[in-house]
């Protein structure tokens, strides 16, 4: 591949290692359990896999885009649920934090983050106003010394587990429904007064993701937990989501893949009328090869727009667009995956179905693709594509 | 220690109809069981003190393994470069390492594996030990070092030896020996700051029939699972599995 350098393909050898010995053997066990994968969450922090891309003063690798890629890519053929978590903990709340936290909050919360010693959540989502986040309710009044919260937000992901919470509200009479401008950023440790957290979702796909509710009653926070300008978080959120948005790329690239690498198994082991459905099916044969030709597509799609990011280019479009693609081709490709393998296809145990599932969130969980088509649409028409 | 390059055995793919081995996809890396050696070697190292030195011996394609040696623990590492498709046999390997271990100088103990992943021909390490003249201790599990002597717990079937010998040796492990930890991303890029070294293997000064193989390989076919595709399908439950019973012995399965 034109993307692997020698470094590239010595990360990927350690990413494999962990997936094969660690990740593997316990993929199905959280799918059935809906339990966060809390051990390897930490491991992949021991690992280095959770700050590829922090700054190596903040106790990240200083790593590329790419190679950041690369991890997630590995990892999602496997358990596309961590990458979840990871993205959750590391684009969302923690790229946050990089990119509008103050030293001391940096110093505080990424190196800690990096090594896995603390999980991350970040809360955006309310039950009115999900991508609409004019319409959130969740308030923050400043008394005295302390910034006190009520509200509730929900399907947030990580909760429970998180140490910290990056959580967004509203600070000024009414959100401008332009520039978002009244919404802010804070830091809430688990465990503050007047912080509730819920039980996780038993959803469709993503178990494990520990996804549920937060409530806010009185929720008391010192003053230096705003994190970025007060009323001014959205334009970094709009940054760091699209990190997040990219990051969709490589972990829809790794769930298809990972469907097809046992769809394709399949098919030249099952044996129908004397041959492997592989043999005897043109149809098997031909479904494989759109899979695979939508998997390459995806790949090229996924690489080229990580190197324009490694350039330097925000990649706000294509990094939307990645994740619009990828959620179409992880879900066209589970779907097929679970065809080729007919009956069995649809058993829980057999695992093939999981990526199905798993596939079929990502085109909603941290924002719908149709939300995401429109942002797209915005930005081809003011040529900014 | 001494590491191998090699094809990652899983990656392989065989061919059905010729049984030939497609070699061309597989993911390159060192030896598995190598990675157990040099954790081992990297424990003892830390308890004696003294410097780790990886070392391998192939075609240019194994300058990789310098890196991922130093991401293991090593302090530095040595690629003793054949020539570009040169044919190797553990003869030649042999040489072209034990002629690099002596250059190195003041080389206490040598820790090979008991056997590569690809060809596992159990050879190298005592070959290494004899043109040394060092003693050579295999099968070993267990390891330690007091002074100048080297403790040892090797393994003959259910049977566990314990040896001693003086050093300098050549000690062959088996993965027992101990788990090898992945090597972190931090400690894996910063594998290329640490001093590596690259010595063609005509440097060594060897003489040619040191660099000749003596052996050659004539063929290498993979195992293909052939499907009899026999249906047992008349009788009763009793009698099909009297009849399976009775084809598996034919077989020799049973
Ligand atoms: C598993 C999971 C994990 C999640 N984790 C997090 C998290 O960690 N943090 C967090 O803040 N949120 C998280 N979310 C929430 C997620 O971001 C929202 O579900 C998503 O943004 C959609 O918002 P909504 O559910 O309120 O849907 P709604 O906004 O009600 O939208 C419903 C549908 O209406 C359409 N629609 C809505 N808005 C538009 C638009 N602007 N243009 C075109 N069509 C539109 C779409 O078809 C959309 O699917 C998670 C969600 C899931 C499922």
């Amino acid at each position: 591949m034109w993307y692997l350098t020698e470094d590239r393909e010595a990360v990927l050898t350690t990413v494999r290692e962990f997936v094969r010995t660690e990740v593997a053997p316990q993929a199905m066990e959280i799918d059935r359990t809906n339990a966060f994968p809390l051990d390897l969450f930490k491991r992949a922090g021991e690992l280095g896999l959770l700050g590829v891309t922090v700054p190596e003063e903040f106790g990240g690798l200083g790593g590329d885009q790419t190679t950041h890629a690369l991890v997630l890519e590995e990892i999602a053929k496997s358990l596309p649920v961590l990458t979840v978590a990871m993205g959750a903990h590391s684009l969302l709340a923690g790229g946050l934090i990089e990119m509008i936290g103050t030293t001391a909050q940096k110093s505080r919360y990424l190196a800690p983050a990096a090594s896995g010693d603390i999980v991350l959540a970040c809360g955006s989502t309310e039950a009115v106003g999900g991508d609409n986040q004019v319409e959130f309710s969740t308030r923050a009044v400043l008394d005295g010394d302390e910034w006190v919260l009520d509200g509730g937000k929900v399907l947030i992901s990580n909760i429970g587990v998180a140490d910290v919470y990056v959580v967004v509200a509203v600070t000024a009479d009414h959100v401008d429904p332009v520039t978002k401008a009244g919404l802010s950023a804070f830091l809430i440790p688990a465990g503050t007064p007047g912080l509730g957290v819920g039980r996780p979702e038993h959803k469709l796909g993503w178990h494990g993701s520990a996804t549920g509710s937060l409530s806010f009653s009185g929720c008391r926070i010192p003053k230096e937990n705003l994190l970025g300008p007060l009323g001014g978080c959205l334009p970094a959120m709009f940054v760091s989501a699209t990190a997040e948005f990219l990051s969709c790329g490589p972990v829809s690239l790794g769930i298809a893949e990972g469907a097809y690498e046992l769809a394709l198994a399949y098919s030249l082991d099952r044996v129908q009328q004397g041959e492997s459905l592989f043999d005897r099916f043109q149809v098997t044969r031909h479904k494989l090869v759109r899979m695979y030709a939508e998997i390459e597509s995806l790949r090229a799609l996924v690489y080229s727009t990580y190197a324009e990011r490694d350039r330097g280019e925000l990649c706000l479009a294509q990094g939307r667009l990645l994740k619009v693609k990828g959620a179409e081709v992880s879900e066209y490709v589970a779907r097929e995956a679970i065809q080729l393998f007919g009956g069995v296809g649809t058993v829980v145990d057999t695992g093939v179905e999981r990526y199905w599932r798993d596939a079929k969130v990502m085109a909603i969980g941290g924002a719908s693709v149709e939300a995401l088509m429109d942002v797209i649409a915005g930005l081809i028409k003011r040529r900014l594509a | 220690m001494c590491v191998k390059w090699v094809a990652s055995a899983s990656d392989l793919l065989v061919d059905p109809a010729t049984r030939t081995i497609d070699a061309g996809r597989a993911h390159r890396a060192i030896s598995e069981y190598d990675r157990n050696t040099v954790e081992a070697a990297r424990v003892v190292a830390g308890h004696v003190g003294g410097d780790l030195v990886g070392l391998t011996f192939g075609g240019p394609e194994a300058t990789p393994a310098l890196k991922e040696v130093l991401a293991r623990g090593a302090d530095r590492a040595i690629h003793v470069v054949a020539p570009q498709g040169a044919r190797i046999d553990g003869h030649v390997t042999a040489h072209a390492l034990a002629a690099q271990i002596g250059r190195i100088g003041d080389v206490g103990l040598v820790l090979c594996t008991e056997g590569a992943s690809d060809t596992y021909a159990h050879e190298t390490g005592p070959r290494v030990g004899e043109l040394l003249g060092w003693p050579v201790v295999t099968n070993v599990r267990e390891l330690g070092v007091e002074g100048t002597t080297l403790h040892a717990v090797r393994v003959l079937g259910d049977v566990l030896e314990t040896v001693e010998c003086e050093l300098p040796a050549v000690v062959t492990v088996v993965p027992e020996i101990g788990p090898a930890p992945i090597p972190g991303l931090k400690a894996l890029l910063g594998a290329g700051r640490k001093p590596s070294e690259q010595v063609p293997v005509g440097d060594l000064g060897l003489p040619d029939h040191a660099l000749m193989p003596r052996t050659t390989v004539t063929s290498l076919l993979g195992f293909v699972a052939q499907r009899k595709r026999i249906r047992i399908a008349d009788g009763d439950a009793r009698e099909k599995v009297a009849a399976l019973m009775s084809g598996l012995a034919q077989e020799g399965v049973l």
